[in-house]
């Protein structure tokens, strides 16, 4: 186990010798990507070991979580990424929207379209917080700076532009992440994230290529579309009485299809806050609709980015 | 932790998404579903014997 710490402020570097880790402690703030490319380098970590597992500090993985990646390690793998949870929270914060709604979006985005990508081989991201590598490849792609604020996307874009390897998903394999719990930190990372993919988009002309990737990319990104502006356009035509428009239908459709994912999702995660939280899940839908149209933006006024430093989420028990 | 921008934007159909990446999103539930009744049928298959 290496730890790096990124010039943290609290005892991490402390604790974590205490608990065996072979830590790396940073006098300065670098960001993700430049602090584990000072870990790979430093611990030989590609020239020892055939494989390795990057989490982040915020990540409790199963006790098998090892053994499950390892078996989707078959030949041709490069990037092997695990089930996301969001991790239980206790007492009052198990009626956090926030976390019920992030407990409702990584089951049903792994059930449908990760484990579909997975299958074509065509995965346009991973979990930065729970996957291993192929150390062969990760030497291929590791950058002491990534040009995109999510590092993870820019390893992801490369290996599937490169033809480096599959990327899989192994949904046996599982972890616990803390997710944002104020509205200002859930809108913080959602909108970095987001940036980060546009940037992997615009970065590496996804779309741009005859491949099933692009294809499949680019209909997502079709998909996005309609997300942002299905709403929008419907209630327009409304107000312009378009004969073919009802908005009634619309509400209806909408709030059928939100109470039949969230029910299934409250019995397949055993968490029945996120069918208790319908109407918040219901906004915060909405307001993800802005970050996508500001992440937008800000990825075609900074395509690339110098230094990947941020403030992370306050996490939780 | 970083993790997929379509996360919450993969939702309930059509208005929020999923229409054109239907047979994706159908193949890999068809994928969870086989993958749950397996391990249903494990579980029956090693309670009876």
């Amino acid at each position: 186990m290496f730890v790096v710490s990124d010039a943290s402020t609290d005892r991490t570097v402390e604790v974590a010798r205490a608990a065996g880790a072979s830590v790396l402690p940073l006098t300065t703030n670098v960001g993700k990507p430049t602090a584990l490319y000072t870990l790979i380098t430093a611990a030989r970590i590609v020239e020892r070991f055939d494989y390795v597992t990057i989490l982040d500090d915020d990540t409790i993985v199963a006790d098998d979580f090892v053994a499950k990646c390892l078996e989707s390690f078959r030949d041709g793998v490069a990037i092997v990424t695990g089930r996301t949870e969001s991790r239980r929270p206790h007492g009052r914060s198990r009626l956090n929207p926030l976390l019920a709604s992030r407990a409702f979006a990584y089951w049903r985005y792994q059930v449908t379209l990760r484990r579909g990508q997975s299958a074509l081989g065509v995965m346009n991201c991973i979990s930065g917080s729970n996957s291993m590598f192929r150390t062969s490849i990760l030497a291929e792609v590791i950058l002491p700076q990534t040009p995109y604020i999510v590092d993870d996307t820019y390893w992801t874009m490369e290996v599937q532009r490169r033809k480096l390897g599959k990327i899989v998903y192994a949904p046996a394999a599982v972890a616990a992440v803390c997710d944002p719990t104020t509205p200002r930190d859930w809108y913080k990372q959602n909108l970095r994230w987001l940036w980060g993919t546009f940037q992997g988009i615009i970065g590496h002309r996804v779309g741009s290529r005859a491949t099933l990737f692009d294809v499949t990319a680019v209909l997502l990104m079709l998909d996005w579309i309609l997300y942002v502006f299905g709403a929008p356009t419907v209630i327009a035509l409304f107000i312009l009485n378009h004969p073919f428009t009802s908005v009634q239908h619309y509400v209806l459709f909408y709030v059928a299809g939100l109470g039949a994912w969230l029910t299934v999702a409250s019995l397949a995660t055993r968490r029945p806050e996120i069918v208790l939280m319908a109407p918040a899940i219901a906004v915060l839908d909405v307001v993800y609709r802005v970050v996508f149209v500001h992440a937008a933006i800000k990825a075609i006024r900074r395509p690339r980015v110098e230094s990947c430093t941020w403030s992370s989420p306050k996490r939780y028990a | 932790m970083s993790s997929p921008a379509s996360v919450e934007a993969a939702g309930p159909l059509p208005f929020t998404g999923g229409i054109f990446t239907v047979p994706i999103m159908l193949l890999g539930l068809l994928l969870t579903l086989s993958a749950f009744l397996m391990a249903v049928f494990r579980k029956v298959r090693e309670s009876r014997s």
